[in-house]
């Protein structure tokens, strides 16, 4: 039936293409200054009505009458009206001018581009001005804590930069940076996002009605994408942090080839050892580094060649010297990514992207001790790494209907563990162990994807899709078929009922403590013991533009449901020898649901948008809490969200962020007793029994709730125009009214008394950065 | 300047950074976390050599400290369901009776106090599974923390068609060198070299445990040779060193009790564990198989082995 109604839906939209006799105008929307394809941009055919928008490479692809005006137009930068004639299809790459007037609000663009217009439900986008404006921590931006600032994202402890997205758990993102998906996001224990935000054009979040094309993960798609480099002339950016220090160099290698390469490292570790050193004391330390490159080659009108790379690293290191031995112990995790896309043009209506992709997470700590007698080392290492080869093609029917279509062939290599040690001594045959406790292995994963965007009347549109896919592991197959719909209804020009249903299937688990967002999660997959996860994910809404204001309203309410969850069985821990899938408790089921409201106000000389969330998350496990149904560790009922960005002039601007969120769900004691000692013995003659350590009662998991933690944050921009650049200093506050926030509760006995208490570690955490662009 | 000069400026920027940075503090709260239970704890093991002997309790807040021993409450003790005695209080919630359990008999208790909920409780002595013999290899390999560590292996007979349980604890005693008194050490078991299926399928050798635990499940009815590591280097080279292995039957309970004990241990919250690089696992409640409370009443056979080295 679907089937003969699509084919039905093409034809007539194919006759109304021919009768019309229209034409088509294609190409690339870009910025004048920098060359740089511009994401979203939006053309407007004002006597029609109709319009488009730019896809993830800038490229538009629009129906237009043989005489037509066009307005062209995207968020900072001047729009562009321009009165053209054709008579056959034609390519047309379009330039903006960076820089609005701060008055300039087009009422044309708002209703074109507006939250209200989108059939896409639950996605946000954030401005990488915006981003860059905000009040920093350390002296470094974060593009993931800036989206934890969005409805329905909640985060985990303090620090951490996971995303918990409407109930999800951190594993259930797919992060994807230039087509690759990446599988740890944080630097410094989560203090940092890997993101280096001198390197980053474009950031997209989806957390319902995913986009038939994407899949793999249960709650969200962050899809973020690199600076293709300057196409005009070398340009660069040099900022200097109190934790970390940066460089970004981009330019024209040639006609045809620009360059962007970014490198950022901390200096913490260095500074520490230096200090260590002259103290003469044992050394210690946490350091971190990436590099971030990429190069687009304008091979002609119809192809193009993106390369990116991305390699990080984290750190944390000790060393001891003493006299005769020396002992070190080393902590090492990081991500490699390399890609190559090619852009291809294959007429007007067919736009193309091919990419191969290589993406590895790693972690592994080795120890070392020498003595004059004594060699030995010890290494751990557990890493995932995909080879991944995608096809993605859009078709342009008309203005109105965008057909896209495509497929993914990944190679998963699995390791989720082994050790190794090697030892040496005098007098004693040399040795060498090893362990591979848990086997490594592959898995094979293959999906394929069909989406129709159509606007079927004036008032009602459309995207239906079909995400399906199959995986091999462990000799051991599983596939599926995900629907996906999303559909928008104009109750007038400025506002809009919408609605979607999703299905995602995610083939690959984290193992993840309760602290989660560790480097020593492992990543698995899906096996003959252990079934992927699923999630059906429902949300209504509505959304308003208020031209007036230059605002935005959207608020949705979402249910999901997620099937073959799983956990770490209780009391099993990281040094736990068995194979993974032993440790752990299968088939859990998990619920979310609430309600979201986001108000944005994107221009004017202040901007920011305020969001709310109230939602309720559980998990369910037979093993688990008596089978019980427990909160989700991260269950926040409430999480307010305040960004408030004023430019005072040209120089100065001030931002403040305030949060707000419910305490997180804690397994804490609430009563002891004590328990048999184990037994022991003193000679060959049993001790006398006796009693032992006291143990806990434990109410239930995640019974008790901590206390609710808010804050805010200051910052302030000081540009100045210099003869070879721009310099900006930014001084930021995190937590400005010193709020004691919880990090994490432990018990004290102090003069006979035992308290629960509170540990907060970051209040008034001022922090300076200095940056320059040329 | 000075390297001293230069020293202390360091010092002072790196401390006022560290000082800016992690501004640690502790506020006590109420989360109403903290509960009054009316629940009664027992705790006894019985053994053929003893007579028996058990402890009582109550539960605590987490405010309070140390144990709460309830030394007001009736203890009864019956053996296969008929009545053999009242067990005898001291002040520290102590209850002992001259009785000495017997084997192929089932002991209840039943425990009354008119604040506290009633309980109850059933367990007997296993038949004893002794070791047929054992074997001590000094040098048998290197851990990956670079010891050498020992190996004995302990040959015994498993009873066929009944599931058995069973625990061993290894130790061993010397002679101070200095004092001339018998020093001992019974901290010596080294599991994490250990890759027994028998152990590693009752989950022993993980979260730490200094002893051995594990069924038949994998071995019923089979002769079967068990390798236990050990690290006593340093104690075998002094005068009068012995080495013993305590080999035990043990009930169902007692091996519930001892596995989730391991665990509970290991895994308390409330220890500020996961900042640490390495994260715990989650809480896990203790077992027991006390009717309306908490606690353990089992049995168990033990057979203390010297091993020849």
């Amino acid at each position: 039936m679907i089937k003969k109604l699509t084919i039905l839906l093409l034809l007539i939209q194919l006759t109304l293409v021919i009768k019309t006799n229209a034409h088509k105008i294609y190409g690339f929307i870009s910025d004048a200054k920098t060359g740089e394809k511009l994401i979203g941009a939006v053309l407007y055919l004002p006597e029609t009505k109709q319009g488009v928008t730019s896809n993830a490479f800038g490229y538009y692809s629009l129906v237009v009458p043989e005489s037509f005006n066009v307005h062209i137009s995207y968020i900072g930068y001047k729009p562009l009206n321009l009165n053209l004639k054709i008579n056959k299809d034609s390519t047309f790459n379009f330039t903006l001018q960076p820089g609005i007037a701060i008055n300039e609000v087009t009422i044309t663009d708002s209703r074109l581009k507006g939250l209200h217009k989108q059939v896409q439900m639950s996605t946000n986008s954030i401005e990488m001005q915006s981003i860059k404006r905000m009040p920093n921590f350390f002296g470094e931006t974060n593009i993931l804590k800036t989206y934890q600032s969005m409805p329905g994202v909640t985060q985990g402890t303090e620090t951490s930069s996971a995303l918990h997205v409407r109930g999800g758990s951190p594993d259930q993102n797919r992060i994807i940076l230039d087509d690759a998906p990446l599988y740890y996001i944080n630097h410094y224990g989560g203090f940092f996002s890997i993101f280096n935000d001198d390197a980053i054009k474009n950031s997209t979040l989806i957390t319902g009605g995913f986009p038939a094309k994407y899949g793999g993960r249960l709650s969200s798609i962050l899809d973020i994408r690199m600076n293709d480099g300057n196409k005009n002339k070398f340009s660069g950016n040099v900022s200097v942090g109190i934790l970390a220090s940066k460089v970004m160099i981009e330019g024209p290698v040639s006609k045809n080839i620009t360059c962007m390469i970014s490198a950022r490292i901390t200096l913490v570790d260095k500074f520490m050892s230096l200090i260590q050193n002259l103290n003469n004391s044992p050394q210690f330390g946490f350091g971190f580094y990436d590099i971030n490159a990429k190069t687009n080659i304008h091979i002609n009108q119809k192809n193009r060649i993106l390369i990116s790379y991305y390699k990080g690293d984290d750190v944390y290191f000790s060393k001891n010297k003493e006299e005769g031995n020396e002992s070190s112990n080393a902590y090492n995790w990081g991500n490699h990514m390399a890609t190559i896309r090619l852009n291809h043009i294959f007429s007007a209506n067919l736009f193309g992207n091919i990419s191969a992709i290589y993406t590895q997470y790693r972690f592994g700590f080795n120890t070392e001790y020498n003595d004059e007698k004594t060699d030995y080392e010890t290494n751990y290492n557990s890493k995932i790494s995909d080879l991944i080869l995608k096809l993605n093609l859009d078709y342009y029917l008309n203005n109105s209907l965008k057909i896209s279509f495509g497929g993914t062939l990944t190679e998963h290599s699995y390791m989720p563990g082994t050790y190794n040690t090697e030892y040496s001594s005098l007098g004693i045959d040399n040795t060498n162990f090893e362990d591979f406790s848990n086997i490594n292995y592959k898995g094979y994963e293959g999906n394929g994807y069909f989406e129709i965007e159509h606007d079927i009347i004036e008032k009602l549109s459309f995207v239906a899709g079909i995400h399906s896919s199959v995986f091999n592991a462990y000799n051991t197959t599983y596939n599926s078929i995900e629907p996906r719909l999303s559909l928008k209804y104009a109750i007038n020009n400025l506002s809009s009922l919408k609605g979607s249903f999703c299905t995602m299937k995610q083939y690959q688990h984290l193992l993840s403590y309760p602290g989660g967002g560790m480097p020593t999660d492992l990543w698995v997959s899906a096996t003959n013991e252990v079934k992927p996860q699923v999630s059906r994910i429902a949300a209504i809404g509505f959304a308003k533009t208020l031209t007036s204001i230059a605002c935005e309203l959207s608020s949705e309410i979402y249910y999901k449901d997620m099937d073959n969850l799983i956990e770490y069985s209780e009391g099993v821990s990281f040094y736990s020898g068995d194979n993974w899938q032993n440790k752990i408790e299968k088939e859990g089921w998990g619920n979310s649901y609430g309600f979201e409201l986001l108000f944005k106000k994107n221009k004017g000389k202040t901007t920011g948008w305020i969001s709310y969330c109230l939602s309720k998350t559980n998990r369910q496990f037979e093993n688990i809490n008596y089978g019980n149904k427990y909160p989700y560790k991260y269950d926040r009922t409430h999480n307010i969200s305040l960004v408030l960005m004023h430019k005072i002039s040209e120089k100065i601007d001030i931002s403040a962020t305030w949060f707000y969120y419910t305490g997180e769900a804690l397994t804490l004691g609430s009563g002891s007793y004590p328990t048999m000692a184990y037994p022991s013995y003193s000679s060959n003659i049993p001790s006398n029994p006796s009693l032992g350590e006291p143990a806990f009662v434990y109410k239930g998991r995640n019974s008790i709730k901590g206390e609710p933690t808010h804050r805010l944050d200051l910052g302030i921009n000081y540009t100045k125009e210099k003869k070879r650049g721009v310099s900006t200093w930014n001084i930021s506050v995190y937590n400005a009214y010193a709020r004691k926030n919880p990090s994490y509760y432990n018990y004290i006995t102090e003069n006979g008394k035992t308290t629960l208490n509170k540990v907060s570690e970051y209040m008034f955490l001022p922090s300076i950065n200095y940056s320059f662009k040329f | 300047m000075p390297k001293k000069g230069l020293i202390k400026i360091i010092n002072i920027i790196f401390i006022s950074f560290i000082t800016l940075s992690s501004c640690y503090h502790l506020t006590p709260v109420d989360l109403n976390n903290s509960a009054e239970y009316n629940t009664l704890v027992i705790n006894g093991l019985l053994n053929p050599n003893d007579s028996i002997n058990l402890f009582l309790h109550k539960v605590n807040s987490m405010e309070e400290i140390g144990f709460s021993p309830i030394s007001d409450a009736s203890i009864m003790l019956f053996e296969d369901n008929t009545y053999l005695c009242d067990l005898d209080p001291d002040s520290t919630g102590n209850y002992k009776s001259d009785f000495i359990p017997q084997y192929g008999k089932e002991y209840q208790i039943e425990i009354e106090h008119e604040q506290y909920e009633s309980l109850s409780a059933e367990t007997h002595l296993p038949f004893p599974v002794l070791v047929d013999s054992t074997l001590f290899k000094k040098n048998a390999g290197t851990s990956f923390l670079g010891d050498n560590y020992s190996e004995t292996t302990i040959y015994f007979t498993d009873p066929p068609n009944e599931v058995n349980y069973y625990e061993i604890i290894v130790f061993c005693t010397w002679q101070d060198w200095l004092t001339k008194d018998v020093a001992y050490d019974n901290d010596i078991y080294f599991p994490y070299t250990m890759t027994d299926p028998v152990l590693s399928n009752s989950g022993c050798l993980d979260n730490n445990s200094n002893f051995a635990y594990f069924s038949d499940e994998l071995i019923d009815g089979q002769s079967y040779s068990l390798n236990i590591h050990t690290l006593m280097n340093t104690a075998m080279m002094s005068s009068n060193f012995q080495y013993f292995v305590c080999f035990k039957s043990v009930t169902k309970e007692m091996y519930l009790y001892h596995k989730s004990m391991t665990n509970h241990l290991y895994h308390q919250s409330g220890l500020a564990l996961e900042f640490l690089i390495i994260d715990p696992g989650n809480p896990v409640n203790m077992y027991s198989n006390i009717e309306g409370g908490l606690g353990i009443f089992a049995g168990y056979h033990d057979q203390l082995i010297e091993i020849e080295i």
